[in-house]
């Protein structure tokens, strides 16, 4: 070969070779990249890439019996500020003030190191959006859900309220709190390098979202009871007030109203402001107690409604107590069992309880569900107190007999007088309607058991008519409707001078509507009312207009 | 000849097919894009729903009911004039 072709061939050679080394190189480079530190890269490049968001669904809402919501969750937003991030911090200040966020500081740098400055919550999402399409560099929004009461602050005592980790306090939000709960969801989401969302996995709201519960109460009924009882509680200065509407033969409560309540904007020093005296709360039950101890008479046969009883003028005593009446009644001697119920005879009630026996008598109060949890479906029921039988003096004995020596809770009392109401069977009461629209066996109506017989409840509704007829319960006679009820004024017992107070009593009244055929039964009961006490005139007159608007929204029919 | 033909008509295919493959990706990666942006839109049209059945709930209260007939002196009805549809 000539000498010029072999070294043109050879320059060829080493541009080829020059190429191919390069090539290899890239290659090689590539394999390195591609294969070697594969895993290393991957695993650096899922961590800016690839986020895993943890998501709460949205809790359910409480709804009354017409599905109207009570509680219901709405998405907010909660702003902030990253000093470090922020480049125009007048035009931030000036964009903010216009929804009302007012920002002190002149200066980021007032805000020291924190990289995280909340400045307003409860924002909505209508602005945020107009804030967000200013593009502002270091301001920030986290959403969340706040819990609204579109009906007003209605029944808060027993809705409870939410923590602010979404969990239920009190009330039906703490008791239901694993239905209402939202469920926790990890969604997987690709970022890319502006932090865009490439993708995100897409999650059915519905999978993942609370169930409602819907509750017995109607709205309507609660809003009068409420109205009722704050205007009486505001008049009359009592440390307490409580109200159960009740449907006797169902034991769905329509209405449970206890004072002083609370809002969400409450600031709560102590957890007892978020009790429920209509399940929480226990008292001396005073006069309305009298059913029971004549209710059991009478269903034993012991005693009948033609009967007498000596009450001696209205005195008696008992190991030297005296029990006494109201002098006001002016009891003679001896009075039928109708008179020893209208005029609320304690010395009457103690002749009955002696007829009846301590040991008859103890077993039909636990009848009538006293000293018993009612497994109302709300957290912080209480049992009341009841000394065991084998314990009762004469005094003891003589106290029980007209509902004193013991202690109740409203749920009890409305439950009797239910019973009473509905022909003898003591019933569950029930407060959830449904979950999801579900019905569940343990949340429903349950008879409990029976109490007294048809004909013993007739008769005891007959003297309880006479109560508001002719007796101490006048004030609560609707107009056009027959009304059975008992009044109820009680000493409370002054732990500080060991003895019962003259100052302190319980004013309590319950009652059904109508006389026969009750549709509801309502309890009313103020604790420590200032000035006059006598149920007749602070529980009653309040019953009559609880009883009056309610009969008429359910268009209940006159019979009188 | 015949093999050289062969080579270069798999070399077209290969480079049609990685073509079509690297097209459909990023076809793939903007109808992602999309879908979230459509995923943001709906989440954010369901909330709204949402405060304005609150808001709806709110108006109709029945505490606002009883507020405005307060406001406006509106008197209760006679029973006689009340009339009960069956519904």
């Amino acid at each position: 070969m000539p000498k010029k072709q072999r070294e043109k061939i050879s320059r060829l050679a080493l541009i080829y070779l020059f190429f191919f080394a390069i090539f290899f190189i890239l290659i090689a480079r590539l394999v390195y990249v591609q294969i070697i530190c594969y895993p290393k890269i991957s695993k650096r490049v899922n961590r800016m890439v690839l986020k895993e968001e943890e998501v709460r669904g949205q809790r359910g809402a409480i709804l009354d019996v017409s599905g109207r919501p009570l509680a219901v969750s709405e998405r907010n937003y909660s702003v902030f500020l990253d000093p470090s991030q922020i480049k125009d911090f007048a035009g931030i200040k000036k964009t903010l003030a216009v929804y009302g966020i007012n920002i002190k500081e002149n200066n980021p740098k007032n805000f020291k190191s924190s990289a995280y400055v909340p400045i307003a919550a409860n924002l909505s999402e209508q602005a945020v959006e107009q804030i967000r399409e200013q593009k502002f560099a270091g301001l920030g929004f986290e959403s969340h859900y706040t819990r609204r009461h579109p009906q007003g602050f209605i029944l808060m005592p027993t809705l409870g309220l939410l923590g602010s980790a979404e969990h239920g306090l009190s009330g039906i939000e703490f008791s239901f709190d694993k239905y209402l709960l939202g469920k926790l969801t990890k969604v997987d989401q690709t970022r890319d390098g502006a932090g865009r969302t490439i993708s995100r996995e897409i999650i059915n709201p519905e999978n993942v979202s609370g169930k409602d519960v819907r509750l017995t109460i109607d709205v309507n009924i609660q809003f009068i009871v409420e109205q009722e009882l704050k205007s009486a509680f505001a008049r009359n200065g009592a440390k307490h007030a409580v109200c159960i509407v009740q449907d006797p033969y169902t034991g769905r409560i329509l209405a449970m109203a206890s004072l002083p309540d609370f809002s969400p904007n409450t600031k709560i020093t102590d957890i007892s402001m978020l009790r429920n005296y209509a399940v929480s709360g226990v008292f001396e039950p005073g006069s309305t107690f009298k059913i029971v101890a004549i209710a059991a008479a009478l269903n034993e046969g012991i005693i009948s409604a033609d009967d007498y009883f000596a009450v001696d003028g209205g005195r008696l005593k008992i190991d030297g107590y005296e029990i006494s009446d109201d002098p006001v009644h002016k009891m003679s001697k001896y009075e039928n069992l109708s008179t020893i119920m209208a005029y609320s005879s304690n010395v009457g009630l103690v002749r009955i309880g002696q007829k009846l026996g301590k040991k008859m008598f103890y077993r039909y109060i636990r009848k009538f569900g006293f000293y018993s949890l009612s497994a109302i479906d709300l957290p912080g029921e209480e049992r009341g107190t009841l000394p065991d039988a084998r314990d009762w003096g004469a005094l003891t004995f003589a106290n029980i007999s007209f509902g004193q020596a013991m202690y109740a809770t409203a749920i009890q009392i409305t439950n009797a007088y239910s019973a009473i109401a509905n022909g003898g069977i003591l019933m569950k009461p029930v407060i959830i309607e449904s979950i999801d629209g579900k019905q569940y066996k343990r949340f429903a109506a349950r008879q409990v058991r029976r109490v007294i017989t048809e004909q013993t409840a007739r008769e005891v509704r007959k003297l309880l008519r006479g109560v508001v007829d002719f007796g101490t319960g006048k004030s609560a006679k609707v107009s056009g409707y027959s009304v059975a009820g008992k009044t109820g004024t009680g000493q409370k017992y002054d732990a500080s001078i060991k003895q019962y107070s003259k100052q302190k009593y319980t004013s309590s009244f319950a009652g059904m509507i109508p006389a026969e055929n009750p549709k509801v039964v309502i309890f009313v009961m103020f604790d420590e009312p200032r000035g006059d006490y006598y149920a007749a005139s602070i529980a009653a007159p309040v019953f009559k207009r609880i009883a009056e608007r309610t009969a008429r929204y359910l268009n209940i029919a006159k019979d009188d | 000849m015949k093999f050289k033909m062969s080579i270069k008509k798999l070399c077209i295919f290969f480079a049609i097919a990685i073509f079509i493959y690297v097209l459909e990706q990023n076809y793939a990666k903007i109808l992602d894009y999309k879908v979230n942006v459509l995923d943001k839109e709906y989440k954010k049209l369901a909330d709204e729903n949402n405060s304005l059945k609150i808001k709806r709930e709110s108006i109709l209260s029945i505490e606002t009911m009883d507020r405005i007939s307060k406001e406006k002196n509106l008197k209760k009805p006679y029973d006689a004039s009340v009339i009960n549809l069956d519904r």
